[in-house]
């Protein structure tokens, strides 16, 4: 079969296709347009994030308030997983990810009002719970209901960085945000957002309130539920963890069966510690602080032990070899 | 009732010093850097280092030689052909992977005590000390008795006052638990059962119970797996599960002629007390006159007659009699570490098959 020489002249385009051509030369147009907005439109301090100079820091220069550096303490045991003094540092960013059914958002929470408790001024954001979920939910957890909640499922048809920015504006010592992913998600969808500039924009805010640009001057400290793989992984780019100061895991043990929480990157506090605890049906999570010194007990005994195995050989070779080596000479 | 006994924070801190300072001491080496010499002996890196009976039966185990075997092979070919063999499976044992072994050694006397696989296998009296001085924190416990042998093995009782209990029915049978805390280079890291009968301020060891736990090699789990068990001996207050069965039968239950035989013979082995002077606890003597006295010549019984002969003295009287004779200073001469065998001794007793346990009654 003879294939038909080329004319030069071009096939002319079917009218759908010239529609479709138009309509994605539009969208393009208004996503330009929409960013150009938000740009703009940016909380000055994000802004800065953004179009920052380039600016080398000495450290013996910086200065901040001495309690900054005091953690919030929950008084439970998990005060120990979160930083080495023992409590929620602030102005830092924690990842929390874990096993379906695990208890992510019990947990989470409890640690929420735990520190609400403590006087602690919070704001729980809910992308993946409804008024009528966490109603379900607060009569089992009656700690629950004294949190301030944000419901980003009840703002569908606002712009969603509007609806974040307004809600963290007053300030917040701890922030929880259940999901990432999901009010991520809202981001890209109704602001046409890529995966990448959504979440650009969620961390940019967050290092924004981390350092105390809100009403109150708070230093906020974000925990945020994350999504994982089938396989468990984390979901997110390298500049989320980058900006992660600890991700939190919580997991099912496969021999036991039981739930523990560990940090298994923890820039202020200890990592590969586990923390056992169980859900109360009463509402609280119950640490097994027993179980945490055992491990830690034993991590210490086989470092102790570890040393002075080292040390051992050199005096057996002493004992053994070394007079003899002493008769020699 | 007698007092309870325990003893001072200096005399604990001296003996824990005494217990470090004998610690035996570990180091590994290659099995193509040992030789055996003879069942006494054998040279690392070409030195020769005496070593104990015990050592060279972990050594014939390590490379595959089984116990008593090398016994019966050295009377049959010789010493030297022993040697060879032991040599032989070395090198056989070293193409199968395992090219190293741990040896343990005795600081003091500069004897090899222990060969074994993992240096991991030991642990070294320091971590045992602080495991122990956290449990013994932990549960509230309060320490009896501490004492050192010239091994480094080390055996720590602890009882905890605050939690006596009786056997429901039984006169004078009130106890308090605790937990016998033990290690050595052939044993490893114990606990057991401590149990101690108020009455007469007796204490026993109760190695036999299926509560005794062996930490086998240290590494994490089998260090939360032991906590584990002890925190669930602890929840029971120290109770082994079978005590007070077993009490209840021991008491019910006539000591056979053999077993007292056995529990006198165990006394005179451990101190000097001479024949005669354990009469007191354990009338061997007296009871073998008897059966004379009836035309029995017990010297001529074979064993399994010797277990058919009931005595007049019950195992449960019989074991408070080892115990008693193991706790209180009565004037003989025995070394602490006797005292503890004679403990644990009394529980293998208690724990063991009575020979009079299961007679059955005869329908003619």
């Amino acid at each position: 079969m003879a294939f038909k020489q080329p004319t030069g002249q071009r096939t002319p385009m079917s009218p759908e296709a010239k529609s479709r051509i138009a309509e994605a030369v539009r969208l393009a147009a208004i996503r330009k347009k929409q960013e150009q907005s938000f740009r703009q439109d940016i909380h000055p301090v994000v802004d800065s994030f953004i179009d920052k100079p380039i600016e080398l820091v000495r450290m013996k220069d910086q200065k901040f308030p001495d309690d900054l550096f005091v953690p919030m303490k929950t008084g439970k045991p998990v005060d120990f997983l979160f930083s080495n003094e023992g409590g929620v540092p602030k102005a830092c960013n924690f990842m929390l990810i874990g096993d379906p059914g695990v208890g992510k958002s019990t947990v989470s929470m409890d640690i929420l009002s735990d520190l609400a408790e403590s006087g602690y001024k919070v704001l729980f954001i809910s992308a993946e719970m409804t008024r009528i979920d966490l109603y379900g939910y607060v009569k089992r957890y009656e700690k629950f209901g004294n949190l301030d909640i944000l419901f980003t499922g009840e703002y569908c048809d606002s712009n969603p960085k509007s609806v974040l920015e307004n809600a963290l504006k007053p300030g917040f010592d701890v922030v929880l945000i259940d999901s990432f992913a999901e009010v991520q998600e809202d981001i890209k969808e109704v602001l046409k957002y890529s995966s990448t500039g959504s979440e650009k924009f969620l961390i940019d805010l967050m290092l924004s309130h981390n350092m105390g640009n809100n009403d109150s001057g708070l230093n906020t400290t974000f925990i945020a539920i994350q999504q994982v793989t089938k396989g468990g992984v984390f979901v997110g780019t390298n500049k989320l963890k980058h900006n992660t100061t600890g991700m939190l895991e919580l997991r099912f043990d496969q021999d036991t069966g039981t739930q523990f929480l560990v940090f298994t990157k923890n820039r202020r506090g200890p990592v590969l510690k586990r923390m056992f605890y169980s859900l109360s049906e009463t509402g609280d999570v119950r640490y097994d602080d027993r179980r945490f010194n055992n491990e830690e007990n034993a991590r210490e005994a086989l470092q102790t032990e570890r040393t002075l195995i080292e040390s051992e050989a050199s005096v057996f070779d002493r004992l053994i070899f070394g007079e003899e080596e002493t008769q020699e000479s | 009732m007698k007092q309870f006994t325990t003893i001072s924070q200096s005399l604990f801190d001296e003996r824990a010093r005494e217990a470090e300072k004998k610690t035996p001491i570990r180091r590994e080496f290659g099995l193509r850097d040992i030789e055996v010499i003879n069942s006494e002996t054998l040279t690392l890196d070409g030195k020769h280092v005496g070593m104990s009976n015990e050592a060279f039966k972990n050594f014939c185990k390590i490379v595959g030689l089984p116990v008593g075997f090398d016994k019966t092979f050295s009377s049959a070919f010789g010493d030297k052909a022993r040697q060879q063999l032991v040599n032989r499976l070395k090198v056989a044992a070293q193409a199968k992977g395992n090219s190293s072994v741990s040896i343990v050694l005795n600081p003091e006397t500069k004897k090899i005590i222990a060969v074994q696989k993992d240096p991991r296998d030991l642990v070294s009296n320091q971590s045992f000390l602080e495991s122990t001085t956290r449990m013994i924190n932990r549960f509230d416990l309060e320490v009896s008795d501490f004492s050192v042998s010239d091994d480094g093995s080390v055996v720590i009782n602890t009882a905890s006052p605050k939690n006596a209990w009786g056997i429901q029915g039984l006169k004078d049978e009130d106890h308090f638990g605790g937990i016998s805390f033990s290690n050595s280079p052939n044993n490893g890291f114990q606990v057991s059962p401590f149990l101690y009968r108020l009455v007469c301020a007796n204490g026993m060891i109760g190695k036999s119970f299926s509560e005794t736990m062996q930490l086998g090699q240290m590494d994490q789990m089998n260090l939360l797996k032991f906590n584990e068990n002890l925190e669930a001996l602890a929840k029971r207050g120290f109770i082994p599960e079978k005590f007070e069965e077993r009490v209840r039968l021991a008491m019910n239950t006539r000591a056979s002629l053999a077993e007292m035989e056995h529990a006198h013979g165990r006394i005179i082995s451990v101190s000097d007390a001479d024949v005669k002077e354990i009469e007191s606890w354990i009338p061997y003597q007296q009871t073998k006159a008897s059966f004379f006295k009836s035309g029995v010549d017990v010297n001529t019984l074979t064993t399994n007659q010797m277990k058919g002969a009931k005595t007049g003295m019950t195992i449960w009287e019989m074991i408070n009699s080892i115990t008693h004779f193991a706790t209180h200073d009565n004037g003989f001469k025995m070394k602490s570490f006797n005292r503890r065998t004679l403990q644990t001794e009394s529980s293998r007793i208690l724990c063991d098959n009575f020979d009079m346990a299961n007679l059955i009654a005869s329908p003619f």
